[in-house]
């Protein structure tokens, strides 16, 4: 009887801090959101963003909110809770915490696509973003068919993902020297991602795309969780895996792509959200919608660093670029000496 | 009359902060078959490891036919003393023949030049492991026991007096392992090689060993002939494990049975639950 | 008899070898002949003897130096990839890979932004300084933990490095104007426009590299047995692994100096070299360097003939034929051995 009551106990006490963590985590996400409305180039004070959002006239604080600043905080986040969410997908299918889809090719295909539709074609708007989705699939697809041997075991798959996203970079890097050079802040923005000129309407695709592609993976998120300890063990416990894996990395990939179509590859935000939400969420259970809120929370406040914070206005894929490194160093030590299987 | 083949004194090493083995001394005599034997992470591979020239003594030292290992010339001790790991490494698409002839390199000079001792000892090696037929085959595409004879036939070819092997006999079927043990005996023999391996059939050891060396607590427990070494004490304090030593019916040496909790008779013949 | 079956002088080595030298021979006269204008024989002959009397003869005369430089550069890339897969024992140990161009070029970069260097024979030290803390940190972070350097461990960590490190430069460059099209003209570089001025200072540093990969041939034969196995053989691993890879580092730095980083070409042309002539490393080092100077040459030409009357980048050309190849080994290999 004690027992039981410890394990409940136990339990009580895992819910609690998983409730404290993920109120950690949207806190910092508000907070940058909250710090990215009021500073920019003028200061704009709570209680004007406030008026604002309740319809009052604010006078000319109106564009600068309405027009440059909630546009921009607004697609930064969305942009980050689908790279968050699409890549702790992609962690935990194949189990190894450097199989994000900015490493494994999944972004460089859709941003050679967006780039191709760009500077060879002259498309702009929503066309973009389809044939960046298309090609995000398509590039899974492909790699999922060439890394295939009777199986697709997680490291083929991986290395394979390598070398495509290579030859898809250096594609772009030629689409890139094509271009005529006005669009020096285009190309950055291929090469590495920016929110730069960010417009409501980019909001409404992702709005879809997290809806439709993470609420699958909400629906699968428990599979998902066993599917962790192995395929073997997954069968064991009655998953069905091929289902599973499939619904995915279907969703996964419609994330990230969207998430690419509409501000670029920003760098790492897929490889960081997942190690740095599981950190600060213990005790297991499911990371989805904590790595969505990671995402976010390291796209805007990352944004805010690069326009606010450094001597030069840089795009926010440099800032979380550089970010990254660093963090995958201390990553990749410390889950080794974890024993963790890299 | 055997005299020392390698002596070690006051040996303490281990990896990074820890230490595995404290104040060891051990000689091991010329000309015999030794087998170092002892429970699970006692420090056997990392005696052995000791005795070539793969991890240095924080204190203590280690000498070969009286010289200090660590202070000879790497290829000068490597003409005197081979060492076989565990799971050596075959490069993808090597022949036997390659791999054997590249047990060679200590004795070739900076143009690395062929020369008919080199091919000699090649061949020598070939026949004595009965791999002539496989020397134009791919390493990769041999079965696990003519794997482990290629390697030992590389060690040969290397030509060195005394031969450390780390656990020559896992992975590999019942029978694979008295082939592997037979030729080592034969080396032994044929040619006086003072051979110390890692063993961890308690069995086996005591029947190919002229000397037993028992390891516990990071020093060495006890040093001598099979019969005298294989004890139902020495199992005891060693392996922590309850077990019968009796006569081996087919050697001269002793043989130990396990008892463990269940399925062990009591002297009538019925079986019983051994708990306690 | 074993005596004859000796001396890893293996049956059939010389036609591969003939095969290679026929076609070094016929990349170069390729490189010669092909480009925006297509070259008669005469011109050709004309060009190469300097009577520059033609427009056709001039424009042979004008590829002298980026063939010369391609064969350079391609056949020291060869070489370090060769090298590099030896050291690492490791099928997918590329300069590219690994992050070591990337970490060469972050380097010139951050030279030119801070110390203001603008030649190759300034460009030569910092490249090669950071190929080698590249080299050295992408190696680092795959060996952590257990299992060691594993090929995927390898190449994750190189992809995440070079994903940093090109971060990194981009953050160096954007706020510097002034210096963008240096960079530029310098990152896209390749084997065009080759002159005496960049190819000179990078020889010595070449031929340095080189000596050093080719005297650890034997090394590296020892080292593809397992460390244990060679230290038992008679060899001090971390000197021997020391060596060989300083020289691979100088010679990357030094290619990535002249022409940019360029990657691929050290990954595929060893496992050729190995496919043709065995696993014995004093025949895939030579045969390495000569192959990556049959590749480079030919990417260079098909780099400027396909995309007629502009030029596409060597480097890319490189990536397409190097990303299918790095699948090929990838599929080709065990898992157990990924």
């Amino acid at each position: 009887m004690s027992m039981t009551r410890n394990f409940m106990q136990l339990r009580l006490r895992a819910d609690r801090k998983r409730r404290l963590g993920l109120c950690i985590i949207a806190a910092v996400f508000l907070g940058g959101v909250l710090v990215s409305l009021m500073i920019g180039r003028s200061f704009i004070s709570p209680i004007t963003i406030g008026q604002y959002l309740l319809g009052a006239d604010v006078g000319g604080d109106a564009f600068t909110l309405g027009v440059l600043r909630f546009p921009r905080v607004i697609v930064a986040g969305l942009a980050g809770m689908c790279f968050g969410m699409g890549g702790v997908t992609f962690q935990t299918l194949l189990r190894n915490p450097l199989a994000s889809p900015d490493i494994i090719g999944i972004s460089s295909g859709a941003s050679a696509a967006a780039v191709f539709c760009i500077v060879m074609l002259g498309l702009s708007g929503a066309v973009v973003s389809v044939v960046a989705v298309a090609a995000g699939l398509g590039v899974a697809l492909a790699i999922y068919l060439l890394a295939w041997k009777g199986g697709a075991a997680g490291a083929r798959l991986i290395l394979v993902g390598i070398g495509i996203s290579a030859m898809l970079q250096s594609f772009t890097a030629y689409l890139l020297t094509q271009a005529p050079s006005w669009s020096l802040q285009q190309s950055l923005r291929w090469m590495t991602g920016s929110t730069n000129g960010a417009q409501l309407e980019l909001a409404l695709p992702l709005v879809l795309a997290l809806a439709l592609f993470g609420g699958a993976l909400i629906v699968i998120r428990r599979d998902l969780e066993v599917l962790r300890m192995g395929d073997d063990l997954a069968a064991g416990l009655g998953v069905r895996i091929g289902h599973v894996q499939i619904v995915a990395i279907c969703a996964a990939v419609g994330l990230v792509a969207f998430a690419t179509a509409a501000t670029g590859p920003i760098a790492f935000v897929a490889f960081l959200a997942g190690p740095i939400a599981a950190r600060l969420i213990k005790g297991g259970g499911s990371l989805l919608l904590p790595a969505a809120l990671t995402g976010a929370a390291l796209v805007v406040l990352a944004d805010f660093v690069g326009q606010v914070l450094l001597p030069a206005r840089y795009p926010v894929g440099i800032v979380t670029g550089v970010l990254g490194a660093p963090y995958l160093v201390l990553l990749i030590i410390k889950d080794n000496r974890n024993g963790g299987a890299l | 009359m055997t005299n020392a083949a390698i002596e070690v004194s006051g040996l303490v090493t281990g990896y990074n902060d820890g230490t595995v083995l404290d104040q060891l001394d051990l000689t091991i005599m010329s000309g015999e078959v030794t087998a170092i034997i002892g429970a699970n992470a006692c420090g056997k591979s990392t005696l052995l490891r000791s005795m070539s020239r793969l991890l240095k003594p924080r204190t203590g030292r280690v000498q070969i036919f009286g010289q200090d290992l660590h202070k000879m010339p790497p290829r000068k001790l490597a003409q005197k003393l081979g060492f076989l790991p565990q799971s050596p490494i075959a490069p993808e698409g090597i022949t036997v023949l390659d791999l054997v002839s590249r047990g060679r390199h200590p004795h070739q000079g900076v143009f690395g030049r062929w020369t008919p001792d080199d091919q000699a000892a090649v061949d020598a090696a070939l026949d004595m492991t009965g791999t002539h037929d496989l020397a134009e085959r791919l390493v990769e595409d041999l079965s696990g026991g003519q794997r482990q004879r290629v390697w030992i036939a590389m060690a040969l070819a290397q030509g060195t007096e005394i031969l450390l092997l780390d656990e020559p006999t896992t992975y590999l079927d019942i029978n694979h392992q008295i082939d592997v043990l037979d030729l080592l005996t034969d080396l032994n023999q044929e040619r006086g090689t003072t051979i110390v391996m890692v063993l961890h059939d308690l069995n086996l050891a005591a029947r190919y060993a002229d000397r037993l060396v028992a390891i516990g607590n990071g020093q060495v427990h006890s040093v001598g002939a099979p019969s005298d070494i294989l004890t139902e004490t020495m199992l005891t304090e060693v392996f922590g494990l309850n077990a019968r030593v009796m006569a081996d019916p087919v050697g001269r040496s002793p043989m130990m049975v396990p008892v463990g909790r269940y399925k062990v008779t009591n002297d009538t013949g019925t079986v019983r639950k051994n708990a306690g | 008899m074993p005596s004859q079956m000796k001396t890893g002088a293996r049956l059939g080595r010389g036609a591969p070898l003939v095969l290679l030298m026929f076609l070094l021979l016929l990349a170069v006269a390729a490189s010669l002949a092909f480009g925006a204008r297509v070259t008669s024989l005469s011109e050709l002959r004309d060009g190469l003897s300097g009577d520059l009397a033609t427009m056709g003869a001039a424009a042979v005369a004008s590829r002298i130096p980026r063939t010369f430089l391609a064969l350079l550069a391609g056949a020291a890339l060869g070489l370090a990839g060769a090298v590099m897969q030896g050291v690492t024992r490791n099928p997918l140990a590329d300069p590219g890979i690994l992050g070591v161009n990337a970490g060469a070029a972050l380097a010139v970069v951050v030279g030119m932004a801070t110390i203001g260097l603008d030649s190759t024979y300034m460009y030569v030290w910092a490249a090669i300084i950071g190929a080698s803390l590249a080299a050295v940190g992408g190696y680092t972070i795959a060996c952590l933990g257990a299992g060691g350097a594993t090929p995927l461990k390898l190449a994750l960590a190189g992809a995440a490095l070079t994903a940093a490190l090109s971060s990194l430069t981009t953050a160096v460059v954007l706020p510097r104007g002034d210096i963008a099209g240096l960079v530029q003209s310098w990152l896209v570089g390749g084997v065009g426009g080759a002159t005496q001025a960049r190819i000179m200072p990078i020889v010595p540093f070449i031929a340095v590299g080189t000596m050093l990969s080719l005297i650890s041939a034997r090394k590296l034969n020892l080292l593809a047995l397992g460390d244990e196995t060679a230290t038992g053989l008679g060899e001090t691993v971390w000197v021997a692994r020391i060596v060989a890879a300083l020289g691979a580092v100088i010679l990357c730095g030094a290619v990535t100096a002249a022409c940019g980083p360029i990657g691929f070409v050290g990954l595929v042309v060893p496992h050729l070299s190995r496919l043709m002539f065995g696993v014995d490393y004093r025949w895939i080092l030579p045969t390495s360097a000569a192959g990556g100077a049959i590749l480079l040459v030919l990417a260079d030409v098909v780099g400027r003939v396909v995309a007629r009357p502009a030029e596409l980048d060597v480097g890319i050309v490189t990536a397409f034929i190097g990303a299918p190849v790095f699948i090929w080994i990838v599929r080709r290999k065990r898992v157990a051995a990924l």
